[in-house]
């Protein structure tokens, strides 16, 4: 296809702006779906997503629009997740397009959240193309909505079309402005090979399905192609592109968007950003921008019914499947018996595949509180590399613990310079600069230990700025700090899964903290419960729970029986989200109440 | 023969805060159309003698007494052999009504006083004041009948072990046989419920249950049941039906029944009601269903479970069915074998929920 008739794009938004709405009104209106089979929010395929109203998985779907100038054009819309966890993917999304559809909600206006994603778009040199939806709610304001477009982003919103995706009222405005002002692909057909992996996954009969963008050249079906960044080779077995439905396609090249198959047998051999080239006529350079993801974040994962670890085990290795970021290794816990660590990109991928897991297979699960990475230099001279707290050596073995530090970008209003600056500096952060970006934003830069970020800094910076910060980061380097593991102690056993590694100035008051929230959490037994932390042998903070459990019904009557045996039934499932530890029956929540350790106690 | 009957007045004057029992406003065009339909449901009941009949509610004195008098008058077919009770809530009762009841029979009243607090009544939202309590009980002097139970309830927020204290001293100083005293419960479909109420910390609830016990028990109230508390033989009779899960019939608005394996739940929708289709679902208990049910309320009392009379009705044995549950109870301290009888302990009584849960599979 003539290059002049393809546009590429990808649609960015805030969380609920109506990016799923819009992109399903794009699909209906371009008749790639009738609307009686549409299913609300084609793109989000997950239920989980549907219900979060986030993106995890990317897709892209091509269609064909015949513009009032009387032209076909092939479009290919990009779908991008939309959380700092895949930062990383969204961007190489983003790499595959030309421009950007910006959807910005007409009641509520710029967000934080949009403006981090419009610079995203922009460090990727597209052409952002504002449309200002939800004009049908009688709370719109799109004159003010264009005014901020204008001021916030510095983005031209005159011609910006007032849409309402939900109703599809003016829809069409959207799809001329994308043929007018998104470029069509430029790129060699008869250079050498360069295709973009945006996207992938499993499929149990052809392997892997690549998504990719053709860059440079072209690619056909029986092409031995080779994957830069591992040097994998593969034949190709299938191209296509997806109209939703699979459209096979002999060949595809520069400048079109489709998928790939090639009988690869694991998403790991398939990186997002990796680069794609023909083993006969390679190119020189793969395409810039390639990362290896790197687990920022690891947890225990346990059943809380010991017998069900081989199903745990089998589910994670289906979502592993589909999911190349997600790592894990068997692990046990004298606390909690068989299970696993397991390693994520961040706190959110780690809640989406606990949630999978859970939902899709029926596992109920207790995870331990997440933990970075430590660098464990011992006195021996041995360096090891710890992700679990339990597993940290002996004190005396140590000679120094370094923690890995990120580089944080807060993006924020300036009135919220002040709560965002405290936070930092309550969690261990340096300072290094703040950017004025224009007369109402600011860049917050910081050096912040991932610990800090992996306990509840993310909430916390969303309440004090009211959802209008958002934070990227980078790992920059591990620094030894004055760090130690702090023990939890329940009925006199050490539980090794409640232990957690702390910064010593700060030990005093998380023991504290943390001892009274299991104090709350722990259900009363019929016996006294002490519950102690301890830093190096030595309990620094103690409660005790009270033996006063009464767990009776008041009322059993005739007409009771039913609804009484329900009742009882409820507790029984809530005892199966416990774990027994000794003779103490521990909630799913003491293992994350490590994570509000900050908290104060009212 | 069935030896229980129970009849459901779901009107009240007002709706009090914790109540999810099946219950609306009292209207008189409405209760006389409920009156009809209820006639109706009663006329195909065939036995004609019961040990006991209990009305209750909702409020079956927020009847009219023209009301209560139709009512009274189509139970009248049946012969109550011991225990005729009627829940009377204080400001829907009077000398008329206490003659009338008198008149038909009914031996046995249970008054709904909840607490002698004033402040606390009109937290839960309660209609009566404590000169209502007083009228009551010199209506049921002056017709002589004698065998009355009060409810209280304790755990609202903010309610102190004092003003509970101060709550049972008043009760056992009263004309009374009887006391059934209920920790609240909030159920999501309740004014409570909707509005999020907090009762009162776990450690008091723990407290106040323990002080209603060594309080009532040594001042001759001997607990028998849970919440139960009476006079020497006091007991009552047909409540204690379910609690030896035996057999008894209801009729009204939300009402149950059981009949041998057969239970049976009448619908909690008014309109329903009135258009006769009082039946919501009837379903067959299975064997393992009614071993436990018997558990669960048996274990109720007291007493607890006779082990050669359950055995017999369930063709079983109690104690190896259920070995592990029981094993484990009773090495904690929380149930014991006693005179042929499996009950919980003192401390038992406090966890019962717990105790239960090990005897679901």
């Amino acid at each position: 296809m003539d290059q002049k008739y393809i546009r590429n794009f990808s649609i960015i938004a805030h969380i609920d702006h109506g990016k799923s709405t819009l992109a399903d009104r794009i699909l209906e209106q371009t008749k790639a779906v009738e609307s009686r089979e549409m299913v609300s929010q084609m793109l989000d395929d997950m239920d989980l997503e549907r219900e979060r109203g986030i993106t995890i998985k990317l897709n892209a779907v091509s269609v064909n629009y015949h513009a009032d100038d009387g032209h076909d054009y092939l479009f290919n819309l990009i779908d991008t997740p939309g959380h700092v966890d895949f930062t990383y993917e969204v961007s190489r999304s983003l790499a595959a397009c030309e421009g950007a559809v910006l959807v910005v909600d007409a009641t509520q206006g710029v967000e934080a959240q949009t403006i981090a994603n419009v610079y995203l778009a922009i460090d990727n040199n597209l052409e952002v193309v504002p449309v200002i939806n939800k004009i049908d709610l009688p709370s719109a304001m799109p004159d003010v909505v264009r005014e901020e477009i204008e001021n916030d982003i510095g983005l031209s919103a005159a011609d910006a079309p007032l849409i309402s995706a939900k109703t599809g009222e003016n829809v069409h405005a959207v799809l001329e402005s994308i043929v007018h002002n998104i470029p069509s692909p430029e790129g060699d057909p008869g250079a050498p090979l360069k295709a973009l992996i945006f996207d992938s996954y499993y499929d149990s009969y052809r392997g892997v399905i690549a998504f990719i963008r053709i860059k440079e050249g072209s690619v056909k079906v029986g092409d031995s192609i080779r994957f830069m960044a591992n040097g994998q080779t593969y034949q190709v077995t299938e191209l296509g592109i997806r109209t939703p439905k699979e459209v096979a396609r002999t060949s595809l090249q520069a400048g079109e968007v489709g998928w790939l198959a090639a009988s690869i047998k694991s998403v790991r051999d398939v990186r997002v950003g990796d680069t794609i080239t023909l083993v006969s006529n390679p190119a020189a350079q793969p395409l810039p921008g390639y990362r290896q993801l790197q687990s920022m974040v690891y947890c225990g994962f346990y059943p809380t019914d010991n017998a069900r670890y081989n199903d745990l085990r089998d589910a994670l290795e289906k979502l592993q499947l589909n999911d190349a970021s997600l790592q894990f290794e068997a692990e046990t816990s004298q606390a909690l018996g068989f299970g696993f660590r397991c390693g994520f990109l961040g706190l959110l991928h780690m809640d989406v595949v606990q949630e999978r897991l859970e939902r899709e297979y029926n596992l109920n699960l207790i995870a331990t509180a997440p933990s970075v990475v430590y660098e464990v230099k011992l006195t021996n001279g041995e360096t090891i590399m710890c992700d679990n707290p339990a597993k940290l050596p002996p004190v005396q073995n140590i000679e120094y613990i370094a923690e890995p530090y990120v580089k944080a970008s807060i993006m924020a209003p300036q009135e919220y310079i002040g709560p965002i600056m405290e936070l930092c500096q309550n969690k261990r952060g340096t300072y290094k600069d703040i950017i004025y970006m224009d007369e109402n934003r600011v860049q917050i830069i910081y050096e912040l230990p991932l610990a800090e970020i992996v306990f509840d800094f993310f909430d916390k910076m969303k309440s004090c700025t009211k959802g209008y910060a958002s934070l990227d980061y980078e790992l920059i380097e591990y620094r030894s700090s004055s760090l130690a593991r702090m023990d939890i102690l329940i009925n006199g056993e050490v539980v090794d899964a409640l232990a957690s590694i702390v910064h010593t100035s700060f030990a005093y008051q998380r023991g504290s903290n943390i001892t009274r929230r299991l104090k709350d959490i722990i259900p009363k037994q019929m016996f006294e419960i002490p519950v102690q932390a301890a830093v190096g042998g030595k309990v620094i903070a103690r409660t005790n729970i009270k033996a006063y459990r009464k767990n009776v019904l008041a009322k059993c009557y005739g007409g009771d029986v039913s609804r009484k045996k329900k009742l009882l039934e409820k507790q029984k499932e809530g005892k199966k989200r416990m774990k027994a530890v000794g003779e103490v029956e521990i909630p799913q929540e003491a293992f994350m109440a490590l994570l509000s350790m900050d908290e104060e106690i009212k | 023969m069935i030896k229980g009957l129970y009849v459901h007045i779901p009107f009240c004057r007002n709706i009090c805060g914790y109540c999810d029992f099946a219950k609306c406003r009292y209207e008189k065009n409405l209760a006389d159309r409920y009156l009809l339909h209820l006639n109706r449901e009663i006329s195909e009941i065939t036995q004609t003698n019961f040990d006991s009949i209990y009305i209750g509610g909702g409020t079956p004195t927020a009847l009219s007494y023209e009301q209560l008098e139709e009512l009274l008058q189509m139970l009248s077919r049946f012969k109550v052999e011991k225990e005729y009770t009627i829940e009377i809530n204080p400001e829907t009762f009077d000398m008329e009504k206490a003659e009338l009841i008198k008149k038909y029979g009914v031996n046995r009243v249970s008054v709904g006083i909840q607490s002698f607090n004033e402040q606390l009544l009109a937290h839960m939202g309660r209609a009566h004041h404590n000169i209502d309590v007083h009228n009551t009980f010199r209506a049921l002097d002056k017709v002589g009948i004698s065998n009355r139970s009060i409810d209280l309830m304790y755990g609202f927020h903010n309610q102190t072990l004092g003003e509970l204290l101060d709550d049972l001293n008043k009760a056992v100083r009263m004309n009374i046989t009887h006391i059934s005293i209920y920790a609240l419960e909030v159920y999501p479909q309740t004014p409570f419920g909707m509005a999020g109420y907090q009762r009162v910390d776990d450690e008091t609830d723990f407290l106040m249950y323990q002080t209603i016990i060594d309080f009532l028990n040594s001042h001759s109230f001997r607990q028998y049941e849970t919440s139960n508390f009476a006079l020497t033989t006091y007991q009552s009779e047909h409540n204690m039906l379910y609690w030896r899960y035996e057999d008894y019939l209801g009729v009204g608005l939300g009402a149950s029944g059981k009949i041998r394996n057969l239970r049976y739940d009448n619908t909690r929708n008014f309109m329903d009601y009135i258009h006769d289709h009082y039946r919501k679902t009837e379903y067959k208990l299975t064997m393992k269903d009614q071993r436990f049910e018997a558990v669960m309320m048996n274990l109720r009392l007291l007493k607890g479970i006779n082990i050669k009379e359950y055995d017999y009705r369930f063709e079983t044995g109690l104690l190896a069915l259920y070995h592990d549950a029981i094993e484990k109870n009773v090495n904690k301290g929380l149930l014991e074998i006693v005179d042929g009888y499996l009950r919980v302990t003192d401390k038992g009584l406090f966890v019962l929920n717990d105790i239960l849960v090990d005897f679901m599979d």
